[in-house]
């Protein structure tokens, strides 16, 4: 791939990726509703690695693309376009950033290579039995000894640890004042004696979800990242493209996709009751899409609004939901099955309904934002 | 809250909309509306026509303001807000886009300076979308026959601007109100407004021109996107009001605005109106920007009006929920939102038939 990418102008940008995308992306990895994991992944992220297509927001000195938020922009709306699997990005995505910001000199000299290479696959360790939506509730402990801290607990819905060397793992160090302050950031090995990788197999009947116990994990101190205390604040920061990302129309938009092949391959898409589905969907599609693509433009400038990236996850997740409950509806007697013959093949939608499930779940529930915007937006009272 | 966001001309048009309400608007006007006689006469009109609030979408060249549409939107934007009774988009801007594209010079002065209030006849039964579906009146022999129906402030209108089938194609005919010949029914809305039904056998119009009925069906749907921005000035303010009033309506010990279950109805009540904002928005820059076909302006122009109309009426009627009993009564303000809502909503294509027209038109493949 040339070296300028960074400095074409967006429209030429895309047509770059596109011809990339076409005449490298494996054919299998074409299917937009599961993340990759595994071996799949780590070829995908060779190819990538290999061309100098990975890390779009990281600077160049750090090995990264440079790209501008425009150009990171429109290389995800390709990757859609394509069609290309989701991956987790944790480490190019949301840990490199977050090292570049706040790591040492010599966290950033050993990490940042090993995450474009691919040779450390990372995780993110937040969620735990007792501290789901409130994060700050959080138990694992992270005891000082000499070099060391010695931690001990449980993190829960830590995704792809089964597929993971590291973890990035908010911990407590302290338990005096705010919660909150209690909080640090530590690196840890997975292969570290003491740790523990249990996946949990989901209703969608994949194992991405994975309880991770620690029990006397021994991590060097030079693994903290920032100063004890900071882990929240650093937590936060991370959240910025990856929260825009999430508001993302395409899952709902395929979801609608199959609603229309399905009514055409059981011959009812003249239906007035299927138009009318169709037409409730695809309005909402439309103001969706309008909202995000207004979002994408603002975060372009810097002017993103706080409170319309809350929106517009509730607002992708609950139209993704919607379109596959309406899709396996429409099926009728085919729902039981959970598979239909189409056109192009055997359509599974089944699994796309079991898909949509989490989306009202992950990156803080709808419930949650929907506390957030009461007070951040509306300004109501606190109860 | 969000508002639609605007440029300097924006703003100083916002500033001069907001300066004519405080000026001439009153809520009591809305109160009285309800009991006014329906053939009332509107006393603010001509106020509008001073401040050229009448012509401010017409081209500089036909003697109007050329203003965009995306500025001119503060209009309907406060009006909706402040619930003004003045029918600022079917006595203003309707017929004067009207006659601007069918270049009746003379009557677009007098409809821009208040002189005659012309009010658009198109309409024949539920659910006409364009001009074609609704045109059994016929113009035979230099006068007009047949029945127009839902025209909008028709109870206030001199002259009806009626479009009609020829021999050689469609032909805009004005009709005096007191023509000879016509039968003139008015009927009492929701909020109080009138609007007319037209019956007309053997009327000789005052005047007449050939018309490309396309040219109507895209003033029609700018009118559309209008009558959205102001059923969003509606929902919004009506949200604002009953946020505040849960703030001080103290129940249990607290105000029950802190309770979840009303904060997520409310965040669901103002995500909608930023969602359909944002519609309309897209509407309104489809409407400025030249590179735009009119049949795009068309489907964005039905997602904003049915999502707006939709979403007024859900909220609108979700604020009297939430103001629980007191918002049932005739004498909170909150009930006048909702009238206002229910009376708009189904103008010039109801939500369903707004959906209908948007999936024709392609839906939202429409945004890639």
């Amino acid at each position: 791939m040339r070296d300028d990418l960074a400095d074409l102008p967006v429209a030429v940008f895309r047509q770059e990726i596109r011809a990339w995308l076409a005449d490298h992306c494996p054919p299998e990895i074409r299917r937009p509703i599961d993340r990759l994991q595994g071996a799949e992944a780590e070829d995908w992220h060779r190819i990538r690695h290999r061309h100098g297509v990975i890390a779009p927001g990281w600077p160049r000195e750090h090995g990264g693309m440079g790209l501008s938020v425009e150009h990171q922009i429109a290389l995800m709306e390709e990757y859609e376009f394509h069609g290309v699997a989701r991956t987790f990005e944790v480490g190019t995505a949301m840990l490199g950033p977050t090292l570049i910001q706040f790591g040492t000199e010599q966290q950033k000299r050993h990490y940042l290579p090993r995450i474009l290479s691919g040779e450390d696959q990372w995780c993110q360790g937040y969620s735990e039995p007792g501290a789901g939506s409130d994060l700050a509730a959080l138990r694992t402990r992270a005891v000082r000894d000499g070099d060391e801290y010695v931690v001990n607990g449980q993190k829960i819905w830590t995704s792809n640890a089964n597929h993971s060397t590291h973890c990035f793992v908010l911990v407590r160090t302290s338990s005096d004042g705010r919660k909150q302050e209690g909080i640090s950031f530590l690196l840890i090995d997975l292969r570290t004696p003491g740790v523990r990788v249990r996946p949990i197999r989901n209703l969608a009947g994949r194992e991405e979800l994975c309880e991770v116990f620690y029990d006397d994990v021994r991590v060097p101190v030079a693994n903290l990242v920032g100063a004890e205390g900071q882990g929240w604040a650093i937590a936060k920061s991370l959240l910025g493209f990856e929260r825009l990302a999430i508001g993302s129309p395409a899952p709902a938009k395929l979801a609608i996709g199959v609603y229309r092949k399905v009514a055409v391959a059981l011959d009812v898409a003249q239906s007035q009751r299927v138009r009318d589905e169709l037409a409730r969907l695809e309005l909402r599609l439309h103001l969706l899409t309008s909202l995000f693509k207004q979002s994408v433009d603002a975060m372009a400038v810097g002017g993103v609004i706080e409170t319309d990236l809350s929106l517009l996850k509730v607002a992708a997740a609950e139209l993704f939901q919607a379109a596959s409950e309406a899709v396996l509806s429409l099926a009728r007697e085919h729902g039981a099955t959970g598979r239909i013959a189409c056109d192009d093949g055997e359509i599974d939608i089944g699994h796309l309904y079991m898909v949509a499930r989490p989306a009202s779940i992950f990156g803080g529930s709808n419930e949650v934002q929907r506390n957030i915007l009461a007070k951040r937006w509306l300004n109501l009272p606190n109860s | 809250m969000i508002g639609l966001s605007t440029g300097d001309i924006g703003h100083s048009v916002r500033e001069a909309v907001q300066g004519w309400i405080n000026a001439h608007h009153d809520i009591a006007q809305v109160r009285a509306l309800r009991q006014a006689p329906i053939d009332r006469v509107p006393v603010a009109w001509h106020r509008l026509a001073d401040d050229g609030w009448l012509g401010a979408r017409v081209p500089v060249m036909h003697g109007g303001s050329g203003l965009a549409a995306r500025d001119v939107a503060a209009v309907a934007d406060l009006f909706g807000k402040a619930l003004v009774i003045e029918p600022f988009v079917a006595m203003g801007l309707l017929p004067t886009l009207v006659l601007v594209a069918t270049g009746a010079d003379e009557s677009l002065r007098q409809a821009m300076s208040g002189g005659t209030r012309y009010a658009l006849a198109w309409q024949e039964n539920t659910g006409d979308v364009v001009v074609r579906d609704a045109l059994t009146c016929r113009f035979r022999d230099g006068s007009v026959h047949g029945t127009k129906r839902f025209v909008s402030a028709g109870d206030l209108a001199d002259h009806f601007l009626v479009a009609v089938r020829g021999d050689e194609g469609v032909i805009l005919a004005i009709i005096d109100r007191d023509a000879p010949g016509l039968a003139l029914t008015s009927e009492r809305q929701l909020d109080g407004s009138g609007r007319a039904t037209l019956v007309m056998r053997d009327v000789v119009p005052t005047a007449h021109v050939s018309v490309c009925p396309e040219a109507i069906d895209t003033a029609l749907d700018e009118a559309r996107v209008f009558i959205a921005v102001q059923l969003v000035g509606i929902a919004r303010e009506a949200l604002a009001v009953t946020i505040e009033y849960t703030k001080t309506r103290q129940q249990f010990g607290q105000p029950i605005g802190a309770f979840q279950a009303l904060q997520h109805r409310m965040v669901d009540f103002a995500s909608a109106i930023r969602l359909s904002e944002v519609a309309c928005d897209a509407a309104l820059r489809a409407i400025d920007d030249d590179e735009t076909s009119r049949e795009d302006v068309a489907r964005l122009a039905a997602a904003a009006k049915a999502s707006a109309a939709e979403t007024a009426v859900a909220v609108t009627q979700g604020a009297i929920q939430l103001h629980g009993a007191i918002g049932y009564t005739d004498e909170a303000d909150i009930g006048l939102y909702l009238t206002a809502a229910l009376t708009l909503a189904p103008w010039l294509g109801s939500p369903d038939t707004m959906r209908d027209r948007f999936l024709d038109l392609g839906g939202a493949s429409g945004d890639a």
